[in-house]
């Protein structure tokens, strides 16, 4: 052990090093495992998204869409408020002052923005050279978002369906 | 003028004898030896420019590639990386490659957080991702014994933690939706950079980070000039009307957060125990001069119009006289030089707002000339016994 020796390091700087090392490691991985859990765990539904703006379709490798909920009532609460979107049995924005007698069996947690529900599943990542057919076919309404939600509201993104299926298998 | 030639000089002049003379030249070619800035700066670029081999790669065969093969060799790289600073770190001498493997893990620990949000189709902000980067990477940073791991730790952290706070603010007060604008969040963020980025460097100081606490006040001079230039170009926006200024141009309900942080800066201000008393008083009035700059019903409430254009320059001119006094006493000459010119500079820039286009005229030119020639000549002549007559009021 001539090149390697640990022994002129003290205990605490030595469990310093492997903190300041390890932590950064664990952290993602705990980001990585939630995120999976989230697809594991939750209830996988299928939304249908059309493009809002034309010009903000397709944001660098990101397609940014509307994901139509088809909602009974309208997203106007107050941006600073956590608003649920009941996704069954049927979808509306529930009452934030009522939610705890309000029956829902699968929700999704987000707010309102300028009208808009956000849920953080509004951008799909895309390779840039598939870019220009995906942006068209979601245009042309044929996309839908394949989404993993869990029980107490957080949403996952599985994949994006045009025409029902996968991107990949839909592609020229 | 070179070394040697210096020491020749010196010699001559009967300064220093020749074995001094020999001693600095073999001392200073020691220190050299030991300074591998050169070799750094090669070696990070060669690591960059790799990375961007490996990521472009990558890219082209994205779709190829599962999710699986794509983690797993990030986190492959995390821990392999891992395991070299931590074998570099452990050596009883310090090499380089410390440095280029701590430099390569706070890069790839970015690009893990990127790779991540893609996988997952991640809606969230960039600020976010880059708050949570300086969160996790802070321990590691602070291990790093050079200036740019700091630097860029720093840069990114100031930008994901303000704009973060300032959307989370303008969410919570409901202003999205009622549409906050782009400058108003930029005056925002402007406003809260330097006051949060001093005093963090006053926290870095207490705790003996002084490598974090050099790079912070980088960033508060940054910051602060470039707020100072923003409130000019506001007041002299015709787009902004002077009762919006005056009644502060971000409301007083955005406010809350930037009293809260120039609340810890005072505290910290005040139990700064390496500070003299006129230094602390200095500071705390520069504080307050800021505040008002951007919100100045705080001191003045007449409407009329002329204040509009008299206001910015008292007010940039006095925040840089009391800056410049704190310079004074703790003796940065060349920031001390740097923040003087500044002054002489906004002072001909009245000059020009003053006269307008006669400046353009022919007597109007032979004036403007004269006056730069004044300006500077006067700033080179009073500099030095001006910082002098700073330092014996200590």
């Amino acid at each position: 052990m001539k090149y390697f020796s640990l022994s002129h390091l003290s205990r605490a700087s030595f469990g310093n090093l492997l903190f300041a090392l390890g932590f950064p490691i664990i952290a993602l991985l705990s980001l990585l495992v939630y995120k999976q859990n989230i697809i594991n765990t939750g209830q996988t539904v299928t939304l249908p998204i059309i493009g809002f703006d034309p010009r903000d379709l397709l944001s660098g490798h990101y397609l940014r869409y509307r994901i139509d909920y088809k909602a009974s009532n309208s997203c106007d609460y107050d941006s600073s408020k956590t608003v649920e979107l009941c996704l069954k049995p049927k979808a509306y924005f529930l009452d934030p002052s009522q939610v705890a007698i309000q029956a829902c069996d699968l929700h999704l947690v987000g707010f309102c923005q300028k009208g808009q529900f956000i849920a953080g599943i509004e951008r799909f990542y895309i390779p840039e050279q598939y870019a220009q057919q995906l942006d068209k076919k979601v245009r042309d309404a044929q996309g839908s978002l394949q989404v993993s939600v869990t029980r107490n509201g957080m949403a996952v993104i599985e994949n994006l369906l045009i025409n029902g299926q996968p991107w990949l298998e839909t592609l020229e | 003028m070179k070394l040697n030639k210096k020491l020749k000089k010196w010699q001559e002049n009967t300064l220093i004898s020749f074995e001094q003379s020999q001693a600095i030249l073999m001392y200073e070619a020691q220190q050299q030896a030991k300074n591998h800035w050169f070799l750094y700066g090669f070696i990070i670029l060669g690591a960059v420019v790799t990375g961007i081999g490996i990521i472009s790669i990558i890219a082209a065969n994205w779709v190829n590639l599962s999710a699986t093969m794509k983690i797993g060799a990030d986190f492959a790289l995390l821990a392999l990386l891992a395991m070299g600073i931590f074998y570099f770190q452990t050596q009883r001498k310090k090499s380089i490659w410390t440095e280029v493997l701590l430099l390569s893990f706070q890069l790839l620990c970015l690009a893990s957080i990127g790779l991540i949000s893609q996988i997952y189709h991640s809606g969230g902000a960039w600020y976010h991702a880059l708050l949570l980067w300086s969160i996790i990477t802070l321990p590691i940073t602070l291990y790093s014994k050079k200036y740019f791991s700091h630097f860029f730790w720093v840069t990114l952290f100031l930008l994901g933690f303000v704009w973060s706070l300032v959307a989370f603010y303008s969410q919570l007060l409901g202003l999205d939706t009622k549409g906050l604008d782009f400058e108003r969040k930029l005056t925002l963020v402007l406003l809260i950079t330097p006051l949060f980025s001093i005093a963090l460097t006053y926290i870095s100081e207490q705790f003996q980070y002084q490598q974090l606490a050099n790079t912070l006040r980088v960033w508060f001079v940054i910051s602060a000039l470039s707020s100072l230039v923003y409130a000019d170009m506001l007041y002299w926006s015709p787009f902004i009307s002077w009762q919006e200024l005056q009644e502060g141009f971000i409301s007083e309900a955005l406010f809350t957060p930037i009293y809260m942080i120039t609340g810890l800066l005072v505290g910290l201000l005040l139990f700064k125990s390496d500070y003299r008393a006129l230094s602390k008083i200095v500071l705390l009035m520069m504080i307050v001069l800021l505040l008002v700059l951007y919100h100045p019903q705080l001191l003045v409430s007449a409407t009329a119009e002329y204040e509009r254009s008299l206001l910015a320059p008292v007010l940039i001119i006095a925040i840089l006289t009391l800056y410049a006094i704190h310079l004074g006493i703790s003796e940065q000459q060349g920031l001390f030089n740097a923040i003087t010119f500044l002054i002489g500079l906004r002072f001909l820039l009245i000059y020009f707002e003053v006269i307008g286009s006669l400046a353009a005229t022919g007597v109007g030119l032979i004036i403007s000339g004269l006056i730069i020639i004044g300006v500077s000549y006067t700033w080179y002549r009073t500099r030095q016994p001006l910082q002098d007559w700073i330092r014996r009021l200590r």
